[in-house]
């Protein structure tokens, strides 16, 4: 990998949900939100994770603070294994990682003020009281770019922008090292989404934050990321510098979400060749064998079927990309042991 | 971490209370403006009995049995002489006093299994909602006279029986409306910067799931006094010569054709006193909700 201290690290990490089921009855199957992820974020990083809809960005960027449980794989934080991690010591993970929700209408609970939201983790974690906890609430909205005489206000007398810094307010109180930020722009208006995105590069800088930037907007991803990762079904299927995966992908469905973006030049515009994907993307209850992006893929031959791809470096450095078309790694769908073919 | 140098402490302290906006917003609903008031009302005279009543309520004066309503006896005399405006005036005491200590007992055991079943979900929801089932399935009375059976009759056990009868309801309200906030944004939201599960309960998942539980305890209390009202009457509630609305009731229904207000005035009293809960209970319920009042609020503003 990109060298450097690796912050966050999963290897196979795999969050599955059972399907119905209930007090004595056994789940009717099982749902792959997430399923064998390999991620490392470097400290000071920028990661941007990008992916559709319902391929399992947001259920990874829940796990990597534990707010999921985890059914299967490792998931280390600054060296520490999280997986059945309790009390005291998840409690620690959770101030040294903060999160930033999508919704900010949803995120801020209505009968509490802003100052309660944001000093909800300074009582939590025990860090301020009375007066020092005030100042520190004033100085946390300052750093957002709120006026501190609005801590007395509940959150249903301002607008998304502001709710969500307010939000962003709260995750950084604890003073993380790690901020996951789940579609945190991607319900706001087009003019807010640049001040907040500004505001979270800023912060970034600011203080030395490591970030997870989730989101389904492959531009917005490209503006702030060091790094990009590409999700499909629950796997990461590439991963990269931003800009060699922003130009260069090589995986076909990173080709064709890059081609969906529009381009801001009139003429490259007209230019722009779109691969438009057929069919729908396949229920993570029932994922395909082999490479699980074969049902829709442009390429696809024969390997696709039987061998589940492995990342492999391709392309730029510290690119990777997990697909047959750069020579057939991975396990073969039958044996449970991981082998290595050649074409 | 860096941060602007300028330690402005802010008050953490909302502008504006809440409550305070509930109250402002209560008070421009007439009808349960109008409930509320006499509720207070009822709720004086029954502290302020002793000192109101014109007489004692066991005072016996064979004289005047059964006088219609006059101006020395406003509410009339019952079969013993024994003044009806006091003993109604000294019954509310007992009605409230039963009616408060049951539902507050309902509210308290049943909001705390509520919480427990929705939040936890699971096995914790099935073992503790069976148990709600088994005792909801009781006819409620029968439950009730079981109870009693067991602890013999008295206003302190009439109260403990009716509590133990409503104790489901209000686990079941509280567990419906926790199933809603236990789901939200910000509860998760909390989780992630560290809350335990004592506070999400206690501060997040508790206040937002309160609405519903609010307005059940006013409905519940105009049942609870009914239901007083019924154990007196079947004559295991309150005991004689003691005045409760229910027993008042019962013993005036023997003269009904000879003098109907032995049980009118009671039965006025019961029905003006669960009428105003009912009502509190509806404008309780359209202040509560939260898009209703933001309609409202800004209607105001």
């Amino acid at each position: 990998m990109s060298g450097g201290d690796v912050l966050v690290s999963a290897r196979g990490l795999e969050v599955h949900f059972p399907i119905g089921g209930g007090f004595r009855r056994k789940p009717a199957g099982v749902l792959r939100a997430v399923d064998g992820v390999d991620l490392d974020i470097v400290r000071g990083e920028t990661l941007g994770l990008v992916g559709e809809s319902g391929c399992g960005k947001s259920t990874l960027g829940n796990a990597l603070l534990r707010l999921v449980p985890t059914t299967g794989g490792t998931l280390t934080f600054d060296g520490t294994d999280l997986t059945g991690l309790q009390g005291r010591r998840l409690k620690e993970l959770r101030r040294r990682a903060g999160m930033v929700f999508q919704d900010p209408f949803a995120s801020l609970d209505p009968r509490r003020t802003v100052a309660q939201t944001v000093s909800e983790p300074l009582e939590v974690h025990g860090l301020r009281t009375g007066r020092d906890k005030a100042t520190r609430v004033a100085e946390l909205l300052e750093l957002v770019g709120l006026d501190p005489g609005v801590a007395g206000r509940y959150p249903h007398e301002f607008s998304g922008g502001q709710r969500q810094r307010v939000g962003i307010a709260r995750a950084l109180a604890g003073e993380p090292d790690f901020l996951v930020c789940d579609e945190a722009i991607a319900s706001l208006d087009v003019s807010v989404q640049a001040q907040v995105l500004n505001l979270l590069r800023r912060l970034q800088r600011q203080l030395g934050l490591t970030l997870l930037f989730i989101s389904h907007d492959l531009s917005a991803v490209r503006h702030i990321s060091d790094r990009i990762a590409v999700m499909y079904l629950g796997r990461v299927v590439e991963i990269g510098p931003a800009e060699a995966v922003g130009t260069d992908p090589q995986m076909p469905y990173t080709q064709a979400l890059l081609s969906a973006v529009p381009l801001p030049h009139p003429k490259l515009e007209r230019e722009r060749k779109r691969i438009v994907l057929t069919g729908d993307v396949p229920s993570p209850a029932a994922v395909p064998s082999g490479c699980r992006f074969r049902t829709r893929c442009p390429y696809v031959f024969e390997p696709c079927d039987d061998v589940d791809p492995a990342l492999q470096p391709v392309g730029a450095p510290g690119q990777q990309a997990a697909c047959h078309l750069h020579g057939v790694v991975g396990t073969p769908a039958t044996t449970p042991e991981g082998v290595t073919a050649t074409p | 971490m860096t941060a602007p140098p300028e330690p402005a402490a802010v008050s953490l302290k909302p502008a504006r209370p809440r409550w305070r906006e509930t109250l402002g917003l209560l008070a421009r609903n007439p009808t349960a403006a109008v409930s509320a008031v006499l509720l207070l009302a009822i709720v004086l005279i029954a502290v302020f009995d002793e000192t109101l009543a014109p007489q004692g309520p066991n005072e016996i004066s064979v004289g005047d049995r059964l006088q219609s309503p006059s101006w020395a006896h406003p509410f009339g005399t019952d079969d013993l002489g024994r003044d009806i405006l006091s003993r109604v005036i000294l019954g509310a005491g007992v009605s409230l006093r039963v009616g408060f200590l049951a539902v507050g007992i309902a509210l308290v055991i049943g909001t705390v299994i509520g919480l427990l079943a929705g939040f936890y979900g699971r096995w914790v929801d099935d073992v503790l909602m069976r148990i709600m089932d088994m005792l909801f399935a009781f006819p409620a009375v029968l439950l009730a006279i079981a109870v009693l059976a067991v602890r013999g009759a008295g206003s302190g056990n009439t109260a403990l029986a009716i509590g133990i009868v409503y104790i489901p309801v209000f686990a079941r309200v509280t567990r419906a409306s926790v199933l809603g906030v236990r789901e939200e944004v910000y509860v998760r939201a909390s989780r992630s910067v560290g809350a335990s599960d004592l506070r999400l309960l206690t501060r997040h998942v508790l206040p937002n799931a309160a609405p519903p539980i609010i307005v059940q305890t006013s409905i519940s209390l105009a049942f609870a006094v009914l239901a007083e009202a019924a154990l007196s009457f079947l004559g295991l509630g309150t005991q004689p010569p003691n005045p409760s609305w229910g027993l008042m009731l019962a013993e005036g229904r023997g003269f009904i054709d000879l003098a109907w207000w032995l049980a009118f005035f009671p039965g006025m009293a019961i029905f003006l006193t669960v009428l105003c809960f009912n009502l509190l209970g509806d404008g309780l319920r359209d202040v509560l909700d939260p898009k209703q009042r933001t309609l409202m609020a800004g209607g105001g503003r």
